[in-house]
């Protein structure tokens, strides 16, 4: 017994080794590169894309607020670690990729793009303590723009403009939690860090029959570099109205945070002839905060006889409040609504698809973006399947989910996005902490 | 099995990930305005001025070869300018003296030409130009050995000879004109005994002194004959038998210096205003500027300051646009294809060439306009010179420019530009943050 006690030790380190080494490459090229895991250009203003629909619950609109389960780590409400089994070690990571068609009202494009989108794993601490720690993305940048601009003054003269962003803000995070009676709260810490590069070309399309005829090009680059801590808190609620039936109440809320963070600017002319370079601004290091704003999700979960459950969330970011440097952005509040629906046959049917939960969501995101007086909306639609499989000393469950969503408006000359994303959500539950019963 | 096979999905899907290209798509989203713009400043202070003495004799660079392989000769009358007489000074230097026999028997003596390619004015009549022995060598400046255009050299009131000729192109290749017969004897003799005036390049200096080619007053027309030392020549002929021999008495080239032009300029209304160098005609009061050689005219501009000013905004792109005056049927003279630019100040003197980089000087071109002609004009990029001015306190005293035909080519050459419209100066400015 002591050699299989062991044995199962020196598989546990190896398992915890490789989920290490998996998240530290996972997180690499996103951290170290400022990868951009965007393409679109909705994502130049402030710091970026916010996720709109991301978590173990992606097939139900992304609800989260009051989802709480003992096979998923719902990392977006730290109260729902006290809903999972103390007996077992949690490791859940998902990969999202997403197809995107880009059109105006004269051209279209598309674009595609995949990565890791959370990693993190969770056990019981103690009796009554819950915990989580991981890794993830709360927004992201990655736009490239190419055209062209009449010179001002000039009714025939153009100029060339390339802008492009790549970067984000990453979140790695720890989080307690506990509960009393049916009430449970908890809270993340996070440190969030990135870099935001954002670079800016122009070029003036002069005609030059002449090699004396010269002019310059403008090169600027711009690099922020955010890091600082913001505490997510949550608490849900849980109690069985009748026989049947569960309901869950469940909020979070982070309050307004500044985040220390650091500009550096770089902009040189370039000329077009000799291609000698000139320093316009190499500016010391800016150093200021981003005022990131106040935000709280709700929602509401009803579970009927542990086969249908109806789930509604309600999320809301002051984003009217953000501000970079001490200069408003001039955004709207971000709001989103989502609506979840699951259906789980049997739990424990003959069949292997009456293990498997059935899942249907919708959402409306109406973000902080607002461009010649429209604002750009998100509509999606989502369906997925969360499939247990049992192993040997092990479950695992691994999620599909599909989104279809439509973003924005060709309206005013704005872009509309249709994209299709599929996110894989793989959890594992170790029984690490389960006692060997000797018959 | 199933880690392995979770592991390999994950790698897919980040196998096929971020494909993103560049895209015009969302240029929409960028505000509308433009980050670039021209400010157009009407150079207010321009004027014509007169730069009323140069260098006409022949120089020499650091490797002795001669700068100048034109001279300009003849007279011709400009409507807008005013008259210009060019008159050359010759010097001859002989070489090699020949031994000529007692029975040799000389023929007669010759002026060798070679008018170069170029002329101004009516070139289907017939242009004669006096020939006078000068009374002395032209004097030079002792510093730099130069002779300036308004210097006239003392020589004989009465021509010994004179030459005729057509100064068309089909007839500008080499010209041959009988001199006087005494002339040539007395040079014969000479050769024959080998004189110590002719063996002897400082005493035939001495005694021969040079002649002074004055156009005749009715003449119309502007040369360009070629100073190239073989051909300019006075040439004795003798023969014995059949043998004929040529003697070349050749334009002076050890001594190249005392070669050069006396150019008389006769100002008309309203340029006859401009009596000294430090005077300049207003383009407000002709409603014109005008650049020409052999008068000397140049462009004087004053450049307008106006700083790129504010943070993140920069200048791009300078330029001086000057609109050409569109050459009619009845105006002849050619337009500069390429004019100079030189820093001066505010007594209108030549400063110097402006750098543009390591090889070329600043300068303009004539861009011409095939379709409206009316359209053509003299671009002049200003770029450098004109941010690194911006970035002088002293710009105020610096922003002096004289522009117009090189001075390289004052001494030679007749063509001109007219500006009928005040310069304009476009400024491109580009924020950028």
């Amino acid at each position: 017994m002591t050699i299989n006690k062991k044995n199962r030790t020196s598989k546990q380190v190896k398992f915890v080794v490789s989920a290490l080494a998996l998240m530290v490459a996972c997180c690499f090229p996103t951290v170290s590169f400022s990868q951009n895991s965007s393409g679109t250009p909705y994502s130049m203003y402030g710091l970026g894309m916010l996720k709109d629909n991301y978590g173990p619950y992606a097939a139900m609109g992304g609800v989260s607020s009051a989802m709480r389960d003992g096979n998923n780590i719902n990392f977006l409400n730290p109260a729902s670690y006290t809903a999972l089994d103390s007996n077992r070690f949690y490791l859940q990571f998902g990969i999202d990729g997403e197809y995107v068609q880009i059109s105006t009202h004269t051209e279209n494009m598309s674009y595609k793009v995949a990565q890791n989108s959370a990693l993190c794993m969770a056990l019981r601490f103690h009796r009554y303590v819950y915990g989580s720690f991981g890794f993830n993305q709360r927004a992201n940048i990655g736009y490239d723009l190419y055209y062209y601009r009449v010179i001002s003054g000039t009714g025939n003269e153009y100029y060339n403009q390339h802008i492009s962003g790549a970067g984000g803000i990453n979140d790695c995070y720890v989080g307690l939690a506990t509960k009393f009676g049916n009430l449970s709260i908890g809270a993340n810490a996070s440190i969030l860090f990135g870099n935001i590069e954002k670079g800016l070309t122009l070029t003036p399309s002069f005609p030059t029959s002449s090699s004396l005829d010269n002019s310059y090009n403008i090169s600027s680059q711009t690099r922020t570099s955010i890091t600082d801590f913001l505490i997510d808190m949550g608490a849900q609620y849980s109690f069985r109205p009748t026989a049947f039936s569960n309901l869950t109440v469940g909020a979070t809320l982070n309050l307004p945070t500044h985040f220390n963070a650091e500009k550096n600017y770089l902009a040189y002319k370039i000329n077009s002839s000799t291609s000698v370079q000139e320093v316009l601004n190499n500016e010391t290091p800016q150093k200021g905060y981003i005022a990131y704003p106040f935000g709280f999700k709700t929602g509401v979960a009803y579970n009927y006889k542990d086969r249908w459950t109806v789930v509604g969330d309600y999320s809301f970011l002051q984003m009217s409040k953000y501000e970079e440097f001490k200069k408003s952005q001039d955004f709207d509040d971000y709001h989103k609504g989502a609506f979840g629906l699951s259906y789980l046959p049997a739990r424990n049917g003959r069949f292997w698809w009456q293990h498997n939960s059935y899942n249907f969501g919708l959402y409306a995101v109406s973000s902080q973006l607002k461009l010649k007086d429209v604002s750009i909306n998100t509509y999606g639609i989502t369906a997925g399947v969360q499939i247990p499989v049992r192993i040997a000393y092990r479950e695992l469950l691994l999620g599909i989910a599909f989104d279809y969503g439509i973003r924005g408006t060709q309206e005013n000359g704005l872009i509309r996005e249709q994209y299709g994303k599929i996110r894989l959500n793989v959890a594992f539950k170790e029984t690490w902490f389960a006692k060997r019963k000797i018959y | 099995m199933h880690k392995k096979g979770g592991f390999i999905i994950f790698l897919l899907l980040v196998g096929i990930a971020c494909n993103n290209d560049v895209t015009s798509i969302g240029q929409n989203l960028i505000d509308d305005q433009s980050n670039v713009e021209v400010i157009e400043y009407r150079i207010n202070n321009t004027s014509t001025v007169r730069i009323d003495s140069f260098v006409t004799s022949e120089t020499t660079t650091s490797t002795g070869t001669t700068t100048t392989t034109t001279m300009a000769a003849g007279r011709i009358t400009d409507p807008i300018s005013g008259t210009i007489t060019a008159t050359p000074f010759i010097v001859f230097e002989p070489a090699n003296v020949p031994t000529i026999q007692d029975y040799y028997i000389y023929d007669s003596i010759t002026l060798h030409i070679s008018p170069a390619q170029k002329t101004w004015g009516d070139s289907l009549k017939l242009q004669k130009f006096y020939l006078h022995w000068l009374k002395e060598l032209p004097k030079i400046d002792d510093y730099d050995y130069t002779i300036y255009n308004t210097y006239i050299t003392p020589h004989e009131a009465t021509p010994f000879d004179s030459i005729v000729f057509l100064p068309t192109q089909e007839n500008f290749q080499h010209f041959y004109f009988n001199l006087n017969k005494n002339l040539g004897n007395t040079v014969y003799q000479m050769l024959k005994v080998k004189d110590e005036n002719i063996t002897n390049t400082i005493n035939f200096l001495k005694w021969f002194k040079g002649i002074a080619f004055i156009p005749a007053p009715d003449n119309n027309c502007l040369m360009n004959w070629s100073s190239t030392s073989t051909d300019f020549a006075i040439q004795v002929h003798y023969h014995h038998d059949s043998q004929y021999y040529t003697y070349n008495i050749n334009k002076a080239s050890s001594y190249y210096y005392f070669n050069y032009v006396n150019i008389k300029h006769e100002p008309v209304m309203p340029y006859l205003s401009i009596i000294k160098q430090q005077d300049g005609l207003p383009f407000q009061t002709a409603k014109q500027v005008i650049s020409q050689g052999l008068n000397g005219y140049l462009l004087k501009i004053q450049l307008p300051i106006h700083p790129a000013g504010e943070k993140y905004r920069t200048i791009i792109k300078a330029e001086i646009r000057l609109n050409a005056q569109y050459a009619t049927a009845t105006n002849n003279f050619h337009d500069l294809s390429t004019i100079a630019v030189y820093s001066s100040d505010e007594y209108n003197r030549i400063l110097g060439s402006i750098a543009y980089n390591s090889s070329y000087s600043l300068s303009g071109r004539l861009v011409k306009d095939t379709y409206y002609p009316e359209n053509d004009h003299y671009l002049i990029n200003i770029t450098d010179y004109y941010s690194n001015l911006m970035n002088n306190p002293n710009a105020g005293d610096i922003n002096h420019l004289l522009v117009g035909i090189q001075s390289t080519l004052l001494s030679t050459s007749f063509d001109k530009m007219v500006i009928d419209e005040l310069p304009l100066l476009r400024v491109y400015y580009a924020k950028y943050e």
